[in-house]
């Protein structure tokens, strides 16, 4: 499986919010942002101003649900190119970026990061999502079920009502299953090694909490299975200039380094992150 | 004197021994060595670009994570992450003049040994037209403290630097705000041979996550930068031009606009440098050299170097 080479570098651009819908706590904001939606990609992100709220001068890097064309079905009755974007108010920044009503516009900078690997025609993918990570899945998903692809997603959450997309991914086509920290403990990867054994997959596609990423990827790797994830890391400017992001992983030739997220990923092959020193620099690390 | 000049004004700005066609420069760990940043700007159009600061060898930096957002600023820790000067050397130096970009190179090291070794090998990379000591890096000779903290151990430096590299080269040494008296510390570099000085780099901070209940950087303390700092950095700026009306000034500290740029130099600098702004928009440097240039040209002045320090002529304290 062949991982896009580069991350995208994006471009900025004042994004009007033309429709909103609160789904739980998190707000949907579909916002028209022709620059942005020609370029975007499945798993990559924008770097979202917040107007300065309460002191703060860091944007806020936010997945993209989806992005639409003029060429392409719309159903919110939208002409224009848009984006959509799915924000979890966790701070006054997220917080005022979840506020935004229609007419108001935010100001962009994306797509950023390196995408999904393009979905294989007629092939098969096991997406798990836990919480706001389903986000970054659904447009992968879209893409894959448009290339007759099957489509398996595993959708969990602390708790039912903070499960994210569970319609949106059943009308793609796609098989869905739920599970909850409210359900059997472990649930979520006994399904996991169920459908891994069920395969041959071309990838496991995972967006989820750093704490819950590594036992996805030991169990992709204990059925031989290629496995993408979408990582998370506090981000000063998602354009590759502060250095803030890194985390330790491999590069292309092995070596452990401190590698931005921003740039080798957010998604990329899971086996290359050195998931037992997340938060070290690893000893023997190549520098530089 | 016209009500409106329809001339624009002259942007060339010192910068040590060197001009700059204009006065705008990209700070130090704030644009990497460029590559990123070529994606936004054309890199020809900012008046120089300082590098990360280089050590001899490569380093790894600091654990994640790395930096804390604070109010009107944020602190970072990034623990110096660098290829080390070879690789300057052979890649990122040539590669930034053939962009037609005009480096300045920021030296780094934790013995005065260092600083020389580095500064000796860049000195004669051509295209770089200054070098910036980055002396808030502990001296593992003298117990960790900072060589910027003292006016010896910062001269020391400043002197190792100057008999290894040519007396044409632009030495500049950047000073922290974060010492008893920054115009001790500036005096004592001049004197030992640096050609300007560039103020402030960030000032040492922490947060404390109080969802953890530990310091929220991995290493506790950090770089507190961004708008926050500013008023700093014009203080020292001020002080530092009070006691040396002639010596060129690099200032920066928190400039997000070209109303700060002025700010900063009316209080003395001649060039400004910007950093954090640019996490906000990628083309920061040249948005804040247009918005300078357009609030020159209002106030009638007919060139930048007319105004460098012009709040300590008008009436002053």
């Amino acid at each position: 499986m062949m991982l896009p080479k580069e991350a995208l570098t994006g471009v900025r651009e004042t994004a009007v919010v033309i429709a909103r819908q609160q789904a739980g706590s998190y707000a949907r904001l579909v916002l028209r942002a022709p620059a942005i939606a020609a370029r975007f990609q499945p798993g990559t992100f924008v770097a979202a101003a917040t107007g300065g709220i309460g002191g703060t001068i860091l944007r806020r890097p936010l997945a993209i649900l989806d992005a639409r064309h003029s060429e392409t079905q719309a159903p919110l009755a939208m002409t224009d190119e848009t984006i959509e974007l799915v924000v979890s108010p966790q701070n006054v920044g997220t917080g005022w970026l979840a506020d935004r009503q229609h007419g108001e516009s935010i100001d962009l900078l994306g797509p950023l990061g390196r995408p999904f690997a393009p979905p294989r025609p007629n092939g098969k993918l096991l997406l798990i999502g836990r919480g706001h990570g389903a986000v970054s899945l659904y447009s992968l998903a879209k893409e894959a079920v448009n290339r007759r692809a099957e489509v398996v997603c595993l959708l969990d959450g602390a708790s039912h009502d903070r499960i994210f997309g569970v319609s949106m991914f059943g009308k793609l086509g796609a098989s869905v299953s739920l599970t909850t920290d409210q359900g059997p403990k472990g649930a979520l990867l006994s399904l996991l090694r169920d459908y891994l054994n069920m395969g041959p997959w071309d990838s496991v596609c995972a967006c989820a909490p750093m704490w819950l990423l590594p036992d996805i990827v030991n169990a992709a790797q204990q059925f031989n299975t290629p496995v993408q994830v979408s990582l998370e890391s506090g981000m000063a400017c998602g354009t590759g200039l502060c250095l803030t992001c890194t985390l330790p992983m491999k590069d292309d030739a092995g070596r452990g380094r401190m590698l931005r997220v921003c740039k080798e990923g957010p998604v990329l092959d899971g086996t290359r992150v050195l998931w037992d020193d997340l938060n070290r620099v690893p000893e023997g690390c190549h520098a530089g | 004197m016209p009500a409106e000049s329809t001339d624009r004004p002259d942007m060339t700005a010192r910068l040590g021994r060197s001009h700059l066609p204009t006065p705008i420069v990209a700070s130090s760990g704030c644009v990497g060595f460029g590559r990123d940043l070529n994606n936004y700007v054309d890199l020809s159009a900012l008046g120089a670009i300082i590098t990360k600061s280089v050590f001899p060898h490569a380093y790894n930096g600091r654990a994640s994570p790395r930096m804390a957002e604070t109010p009107s600023g944020m602190l970072n820790g990034i623990g110096l992450q660098g290829p080390g000067v070879d690789a300057l050397v052979d890649e990122d130096l040539p590669w930034l003049v053939a962009e037609g970009a005009r480096p300045v190179v920021s030296v780094a090291g934790t013995t005065v040994g260092h600083f020389s070794e580095v500064a000796s090998k860049v000195a004669h990379s051509p295209g770089v037209i200054a070098l910036e000591l980055n002396i808030s890096c502990p001296n593992m000779e003298r117990g960790g403290e900072m060589f910027a903290r003292t006016p010896s151990a910062a001269a020391d430096v400043v002197a190792a630097v100057r008999t290894v590299i040519p007396a044409t080269t632009s030495l500049l040494v950047k000073l922290t705000a974060d010492v008893h008296d920054i115009v001790e510390v500036a005096s004592s570099c001049l004197a030992a041979g640096a050609d300007g000085l560039s103020l402030i780099n960030s000032l040492r901070g922490m947060v404390i996550d109080t969802r953890r209940r530990r310091p929220a950087l991995s290493g506790g303390t950090g770089g507190l930068t961004g708008p926050a700092i500013r008023p700093i950095a014009v203080r020292c700026i001020w002080e530092v031009r009070e006691a040396h009306p002639l010596v060129p000034i690099l200032g920066g500290g928190g400039v997000w606009s070209g109303r700060d740029a002025y700010e900063l130099i009316l209080a003395g600098a001649d060039a400004v440098s910007v950093g954090t702004a640019h996490f906000d928009d990628p083309a920061a440097s040249i948005r804040i050299g247009e918005e300078l240039e357009e609030i020159l040209c209002s106030a009638g002045a007919a060139s930048l170097s007319d105004v460098v320090g012009a709040a300590h002529e008008s009436g002053g304290l």
